[in-house]
């Protein structure tokens, strides 16, 4: 679903903030993306959307290039970043609609969607609501819901537990699993070494720009916890 | 007091973005170091210069007749008035809706040192707001009333006396401004239509003002004396002011008492009510009842459209500055066609091909020169993930910002043409221009901004105000547009001993080429500078 090929990324003629990335997830995977702050977890993700530009390297999402046919590429995908700066002037079921409208959500399905989602994550009756008087975690729920109404094929997320409720959270890991049943994948970023152990097929390890760790959970692991064996990557350094 | 400054030392960096501004200057290069003080330097002494010749301009009837207490009259009230709009558009902000609220009111300080640390950057404002008229004004004075050596600390005392009234009564204005616009959808808009009915008071009045000066130089004094009053009645203190400056002390402890009592109190009130006043002030209009009916299906164009204005029109500082030309090219305009008395009857003495000129240079020069489309990418800020990764072509995002544009600066266009129609006797020749400049005009102008806009994003600000008032792009679209007025009147005066049709052919040829010039770089490459900035 997702191909990633020798990817670089430079900010500003400074050092590679992505050095030579190569990842692959698979149809019906959840793959964990885990390292340091600053190891270069968000600039891959937001090179893979579409949101920067790169310099060497290839992206292809369900065999399409994102550097040669972003639309097609982006109608695959569902984003929800680290932080969930959205239209503050704009109603929560506004927003929705929005996001409806550009991903041309039909309006039987529409419906039934956002009220289904709406419901899971409690949200219905602030959905009236300019998205300003929104807490942390109910924009993050709005992002989520934004995102689960348009059937993604590739659902990618930026720390999507921070914020979010303990119920939230556990809704969020079970539509996981019900979209990768579903042949859906999902791509995710965390610092969480918990969930990703317990709820990804395969993860990968970043660390400065590079990949240092990669491949199925049980294998990257082995017989340790992910988080002893992320720890003694960080040790080397 | 230690905490006082600690606080108003880091307020002070952050409302002025000192820490950033010290590090680009630190990183670039010598040509900037060198450069950015000097036009600085020549930015600001060519602000003075301009406020000096305003103040002189407006001073200039006190003093040809000799009352020079008229100037310090002008200087209180006008700069108490400008105090006045300072505070009440930036207390509510500064005081009560700031977003470090939470992290100071988990320290160990008191409300009073974070209230006067806040207060004093708002009082800094301020004095630049109160001085920009009475500093001029009190030159002017000293020059021509050659006041005695005791008028000095007095004026000086006054200057430092004059806001604090203003800033008490300012703030709790602006604090339940802030709270009854809470309670409504559409608080943006509320705010948008007053302060646009106060913009188009303020200039039909000073029109009026200005229709005076015709009158017989006898009465002149009497007029004088009138505008004296007029000018007590907006702000009455300035009386107690003017008084004590002229030498009545006992009026000048009473306005000293009346400025500082009630500010002494506004403070006291506020330390004893800040948190509850804060959380008060951060709340949004939240829908009550709400249920979730059948959602309403747009097109991904209309969509777009319908998400620029909204977000347009949630900013009422971005819609003022934005709006107001097109606002006020509609009222000069109309007092032009109908009120034949602001202008001095101007409108009988000149001819018809005149009048339309006239017409189209104050379209053309009000509403072309500040296109939202100039700040419309930057505005997206820290959203502009949404759109950029959502799968819609860049062409129709920017279609969707120049259509929000021309929807918002035409039809005052089309209202001037149609009331010059009815009010001038114009022929077919005069009703295509002043269909086709001034909106080939817009079209342009709103072409170049988008443009400038993609070269020049500004996505980081705390304030949506910043990227429309110091955005590199909106100034360059300013200047681009002023000097493509310039092309068209020059070439219109060169080109009309051959015939107005003539003239008039080749402006609109112009307009027509650059357009088309300027609507291919903004969708050929354009999309391209769109994907290039970061999100």
């Amino acid at each position: 679903m997702l191909k990633i090929t020798n990817l670089s990324k430079t900010y500003d003629n400074s050092k590679k903030a992505v050095d030579n990335v190569t990842l692959e997830i698979p149809k019906g995977e959840i793959f964990a993306f885990i390292g340091h702050n600053g190891a270069g977890k968000t600039t891959t993700i937001k090179c893979v959307v579409g949101l920067l530009d790169f310099e060497e390297g290839e992206i292809l999402i369900d065999g399409l290039s994102i550097k040669e046919d972003p639309i097609a590429c982006k109608k695959k995908i569902a984003y929800i970043p680290d932080n969930p700066d959205i239209y503050e002037s704009l109603t929560g079921i506004q927003y929705l609609n929005f996001i409806a409208d550009i991903y041309q959500i039909p309006k039987d399905s529409r419906n039934v969607e956002i009220a289904k989602y709406a419901k899971t994550f409690e949200i219905t009756s602030n959905l009236g609501d300019l998205i300003s008087s929104y807490s942390h975690g109910m924009k993050q729920k709005l992002c989520i819901i934004s995102a689960l109404i348009r059937h993604p094929k590739l659902l990618i997320l930026d720390e999507p537990f921070v914020g979010l409720d303990p119920k939230a959270a556990f809704s969020v890991k079970e539509i996981m699993k019900q979209m990768c049943d579903e042949g859906s994948s999902v791509f995710f970023s965390t610092h969480v070494l918990e969930v990703a152990e317990k709820l990804c097929n395969r993860v990968a390890i970043i660390k400065n720009g590079a990949i240092v760790a990669n491949g199925a959970m049980e294998e990257v692991k082995g017989d340790k916890s992910l988080e002893d064996v992320f720890l003694e990557l960080e040790k080397d350094a | 007091m230690r905490e006082f400054w600690i606080l108003f030392k880091v307020n002070f960096i952050n409302t002025f973005g000192l820490s950033k501004l010290k590090k680009k200057f630190a990183r670039s290069g010598k040509f900037v170091k060198v450069g950015v003080p000097i036009l600085s330097t020549f930015i600001a002494l060519l602000i003075i210069g301009i406020v000096f010749l305003y103040v002189y301009m407006f001073s200039s009837f006190f003093i040809a007749t000799g009352q020079y207490e008229g100037i310090l009259v002008l200087a209180v009230v006008v700069g108490s008035v400008f105090c006045f709009i300072t505070s009440l558009t930036k207390a509510n902000g500064y005081l009560f809706e700031s977003k470090d609220f939470d992290l100071l009111m988990s320290m160990p300080i008191g409300p009073k040192a974070i209230i006067f640390s806040k207060i004093s950057n708002l009082f800094l404002l301020n004095y630049l707001s109160f001085g920009a008229i009475y500093i001029p004004s009190v030159v002017y004075y000293a020059i021509f009333a050659t006041p005695a050596i005791w008028f000095y600390p007095l004026a000086f005392l006054v200057f430092i006396i004059g806001p604090f009234l203003l800033v008490a009564i300012s703030s709790i204005l602006s604090y339940l401004i802030g709270l009854i616009l809470s309670r409504f959808k559409y608080k943006n808009l509320i705010q948008i239509v007053v302060f646009t009915a106060f913009l188009v008071v303020m200039v039909y009045g000073s029109m009026s003002i200005n229709q005076q000066t015709d009158m017989d130089p006898e009465q002149m004094e009497l007029i004088v004396q009138q505008m004296i009053n007029v000018l007590y009645k907006v702000y009455y203190p300035a009386k107690w002011a003017v008084n004590g400056l002229t030498g009545d002390f006992l009026q000048l402890l009473i306005y000293i008492g009346i400025s500082i009592i009630p500010f002494v109190l506004f403070v006291y009130i506020i330390a004893h009510n800040y948190v509850k006043a804060n959380s008060r002030a951060k709340r949004s209009y939240r829908e009550k009842n709400f249920k979730l009916t059948e959602q309403k299906v747009n097109g991904q164009f209309g969509s777009l459209l319908k998400r620029e204005f909204k977000r347009y029109f949630s900013n009422s500082g971005v819609v003022l500055n934005t709006l107001a030309g097109p606002i006020m090219s509609l009222l000069f305009a109309f007092m032009f066609l109908f009120g034949s008395d602001t202008f001095g009857d101007s409108i009988d003495k000149i001819t018809t091909e005149l009048s339309v000129l006239i017409i189209i240079a104050l379209q053309v020069m009000m509403s072309g020169v500040s296109p939202t489309t100039a700040s419309s990418i930057s505005l997206e800020g820290k959203t502009f993930w949404i759109i950029k990764s959502s799968p819609v072509s860049p062409s129709k995002v920017l279609l969707s910002k120049i259509t929000m544009n021309l929807i918002l600066s035409m039809p005052a266009a089309i209202i001037v043409t149609i009331a010059t129609v009815i009010v001038l006797p114009v022929g077919i020749i005069e009703i295509l221009l002043l269909i086709f400049v001034p909106n080939l005009f817009l079209i342009l102008s709103s072409l170049t901004g988008m443009l400038f806009n993609l070269i020049f994003p500004k996505m980081e600000w705390d304030n949506p105000i910043k990227p429309v008032k110091q955005g590199l792009a909106t100034v360059l679209t300013m200047i681009v547009d002023w000097v493509l007025l310039t092309v068209l009147i020059v070439t219109f005066v060169v080109l009309m001993p051959f015939g107005l049709l003539l003239s008039y052919g080749v402006i609109i040829a112009i307009l027509l080429v650059v357009s088309i010039v300027m609507a291919i770089l903004v969708f050929t490459y354009g999309p391209k500078k769109f994907q290039k900035i970061p999100a």
